[in-house]
């Protein structure tokens, strides 16, 4: 499995898991073959990035690790800041997930 | 450990305050034009294109996408029509606030850009809830968030010293600018926020939202509008927007939570639209100043 960018997606890849879009709507369902039309949903919707089934060369394994450090780090930050009391929150959690996820993605930009 | 400074007099407070910078003459000409209901829209449009600097960013923000009205207005009067007295008043103070940010930097402008930023991300923040939730003035719940923490910039400026101790505390202590500037100061930026709204004859129900954003029960009859605030404040820490000065995201106000009726659901969207507004109209403003 490999992440790959929405601009690196060519037709013939099977999608590895299935595509949401920021509100968590089903845009892509897995195993979906990729075309030209579906790549345009892709884009349309604003998603940067998606699985698709291969292996992955050491370089692309390197960016994945480097994805997961930062997410990881920015949630640490995230929590740092927070009262103890606050991370028992549902409505808190939430919050944080998400703020983690948009942090994520500003920084990759 | 940070020593305590000794609490500075209420009476060096005011002095303080009374030497506060006014308003550009310009923006409280607007201001008065705008508070008299016997007013035209051709009144305003002449106060406001005597000052090109003023007309060239009142068509430039008009025109751009914080707005997205489909076509392009290309006259002051076609802006004022278009938005409305209070709008024009706002946007005219949100860039007349920019400038004071911008024209006291010296030493600690890297904290003040922080400030701005912070501020930027609570005003975006509180006008994606206003529109979430319906509100009928978003306009003003953008002017609310950038103002909110003026206060902050007073301080930084005028005791420069005194402020300086109050950050380090709190990044020491790891608490809210609010709680070190208590043990410090023994008032607040909320406190110093409100006496410059006074100042400026802001409307009342802005003074109670800078006076409150962290109190909003006492807000009376705007506390639904000074708990947005808060929770503005809240999310723009969330995604680190700039900095407040601390380090800290405060908890959740559950009573501000339940009036404000989001649903735990649809934070993912409000957050995400909260992220992209706040990406453009950084740019915006920023490429506006020019």
């Amino acid at each position: 499995m490999i992440r790959k960018n929405a601009s690196e997606l060519e037709s013939g890849m099977t999608l590895a898991k299935p595509v949401y879009d920021m509100q968590g709507v089903l845009l892509l369902k897995e195993k979906t073959l990729i075309n030209t039309k579906n790549i345009q949903v892709l884009k349309a919707w604003g998603v940067s990035r998606v699985w698709v089934e291969g292996e992955a060369t050491d370089e692309e394994r390197d960016v994945e690790n480097l994805e997961k450090r930062d997410l990881k780090a920015i949630e640490e930050e995230l929590t740092q800041r927070l009262g103890k009391e606050d991370l028992q929150d549902p409505v808190m959690n939430v919050i944080l997930k998400t703020a983690v996820k948009l942090i994520a993605e500003r920084t990759a930009h | 450990m940070v020593q305590q400074a000794s609490f500075i007099s209420p009476s060096r407070i005011v002095r303080k305050i009374e030497d506060l910078p006014t308003l550009p003459r310009t923006v409280m000409k607007i201001t008065e034009l705008v508070n008299n209901p016997k007013s035209s829209a051709k009144d305003l449009a002449r106060v406001i294109t005597e000052d090109q600097v003023l007309t060239a960013r009142l068509l430039r923000l008009v025109n751009s996408s914080f707005y997205g009205f489909p076509q392009k207005i290309s006259t002051v009067t076609g802006a004022i029509v278009l938005l409305g007295f209070d709008a024009i008043r706002n946007l005219l103070l949100t860039t007349s606030v920019f400038d004071m940010f911008a024209g006291s930097g010296r030493k600690s402008e890297q904290i003040q850009e922080q400030l701005w930023d912070h501020s930027l991300g609570c005003a975006v923040s509180a006008k994606v809830i206003g529109s979430f939730t319906r509100y009928e003035k978003i306009e003003e719940l953008f002017v609310a968030g950038l103002l909110h923490d003026i206060g902050k910039i007073v301080e930084m400026i005028y005791m420069p010293t005194e402020y300086e101790k109050v950050t380090r505390l709190a990044r020491e202590e790891k608490v809210l600018i609010a709680v070190a500037e208590e043990r410090i100061f023994n008032f607040t930026h909320a406190r110093v926020g409100q006496l410059l709204a006074k100042r400026w004859n802001l409307p009342n129900k802005l003074e109670s939202i800078i006076a409150y954003h962290h109190h909003p029960e006492k807000a009376g009859r705007f506390s639904l509008e000074a708990g947005i605030i808060q929770l503005a404040d809240l999310f723009c820490r969330a995604l680190m927007m700039g900095s407040g000065g601390d380090q800290r995201i405060p908890s959740l106000n559950q009573n501000v939570w339940k009036q404000v009726a989001i649903g735990t659901e649809n934070l993912g969207k409000l957050m995400a639209e909260i992220e992209k507004e706040y990406r453009d109209i950084r740019s915006f403003l920023t490429n506006a100043q020019d």
